[in-house]
């Protein structure tokens, strides 16, 4: 895979934003390829990556951004380390071995701090497990996993 | 504490910065590209950003380097004062001039035309490669199986309590309908009441069956959707994957 951000001068950016929470959430789900096809909204406008034309609603394209939405999505009953080798092992391209993708999520939940909540549940309403703050870290922690080339990282309300 | 520092939000000081650190090292070291959108963050995690665009009203009020925002609010009229978090200073500035003072042409907010934004970004003359991925390096739907299936079965052991009940329920809905209908199929058929009764137990029986296996259907749906909603977009299985391991759980 060629990484065609590597030509983008900016690196990290940060977006302020006033408009009303849903236009700000709609445009980065836009941009992340996340509105689905039967919504009313109406895209106007190109998406460029670099000097080319994106589409994040193609699989491959989308295939290179990551996106943390504002709520925590994840399965109760697993742990923060199986979580990310779920993501690991289904994300990474196939010629990436097991041991390989083991060590990509031990890697990322070393440098996220959750070493300490490794094997407890990660929990959901009913079900107790690791504090709101640790679930945050595991979210973005399953995105970089995937070692995408664009991460969107949308606040929680 | 950070309390509403983008993804960093609902982390403690030093997490929120662990955060940060990995993220930049990601952005720096990896070449890639990092968006955040934040509302109000504390002034270490504003400083650790590179660009900056304030967008007010649908409009892109200001936009640059995040080391230069004092400067570029001194040219525009509104000095950062002494001691004063730029973040906060630039959310006070959009909130409390009215648009008219803000887009008048001396102030030069809202300046840019949107095709020239991205410029100063994105370097033209750059030789930037197609974007390609090969297709064929994603896993195959038969790991993607194995891995929802094994998962749905850890998640069984761990978490009985829905199955359980689905368990007790059935049997208990079912034991009520035996007493009801009790030997209702030995009776006489020559009378209509009878047939009528038999009628009663099938409908009740065929009832109690589809819905046994329904009712906890719909009480995980609302709690699996966001997963799998999340999931799906980030291309960790396909549609069928993973309906056929739910229904592999379901029937065992």
């Amino acid at each position: 895979m060629v990484c065609p951000t590597s030509a983008l001068v900016m690196s990290l950016l940060g977006l302020f934003f006033f408009a009303s929470k849903q236009k700000e959430t709609s445009l980065f789900q836009t941009l992340a390829g996340r509105v689905p096809t039967s919504s009313k909204l109406q895209v106007e406008g190109q998406i460029y990556l670099g000097a080319l034309p994106f589409n994040p609603r193609v699989r491959e394209h989308r295939k290179m951004i990551a996106y943390v939405a504002q709520e925590d999505a994840l399965h109760e009953t697993s742990t923060p380390r199986e979580a990310l080798l779920f993501s690991a092992r289904l994300r990474l391209p196939k010629s990436m071995k097991d041991e390989d993708c083991r060590e990509v999520a031990e890697r990322t939940l070393i440098k996220l701090g959750l070493e300490s909540c490794a094997d407890t549940l990660i929990g959901g309403r009913f079900l107790k497990g690791i504090s709101g703050g640790e679930k945050r870290r595991v979210s973005i922690g399953v995105e970089l996993t995937a070692k995408p080339s664009l991460i969107f990282l949308d606040e929680r309300k | 504490m950070c309390p509403d520092a983008a993804a960093t939000s609902g982390l403690d000081s030093f997490a929120a910065k662990q955060v940060m650190k990995l993220l930049k090292h990601f952005a720096h070291d990896g070449g890639n590209t990092v968006l955040f959108t934040v509302h109000q963050p504390s002034s270490n995690i504003f400083t650790s950003f590179d660009q900056l665009i304030l967008l007010h009203k649908g409009q892109v009020m200001h936009q640059g380097s995040v080391d230069t925002i004092g400067e570029d609010y001194e040219r525009y009229g509104y000095p950062v004062p002494n001691w004063y978090n730029p973040a906060d200073w630039v959310i006070d500035v959009a909130q409390e001039n009215s648009m008219e003072d803000l887009q008048k042409s001396e102030h030069g907010f809202f300046a840019d035309a949107p095709k020239d934004l991205l410029l100063p970004i994105v370097n033209k003359n750059d030789v930037i490669a197609p974007v390609v991925v090969q297709s064929n390096d994603s896993v195959s739907s038969w790991k993607e199986l194995v891995m929802l299936q094994q998962r749905e079965i850890v998640s069984l052991h761990r978490n009985p309590v829905p199955i359980l009940i689905n368990v007790g329920v059935t049997g208990t809905l079912s034991c009520i309908f035996g007493v009801i209908f009790l030997d209702v199929g030995r009776q006489d058929r020559s009378d209509f009441s009878v047939i009528q009764s038999q009628l009663g137990a099938i409908v009740n029986i065929l009832i109690s069956t589809l819905m046994g296996q329904s009712n906890p259907a719909m009480l995980t749906f609302s709690k699996d959707r966001p997963v799998f909603l999340r999931e799906y977009s980030t291309d960790h299985y396909t549609v069928i994957p993973y309906f056929l391991a739910k229904l592999g759980t379901e029937v065992s």
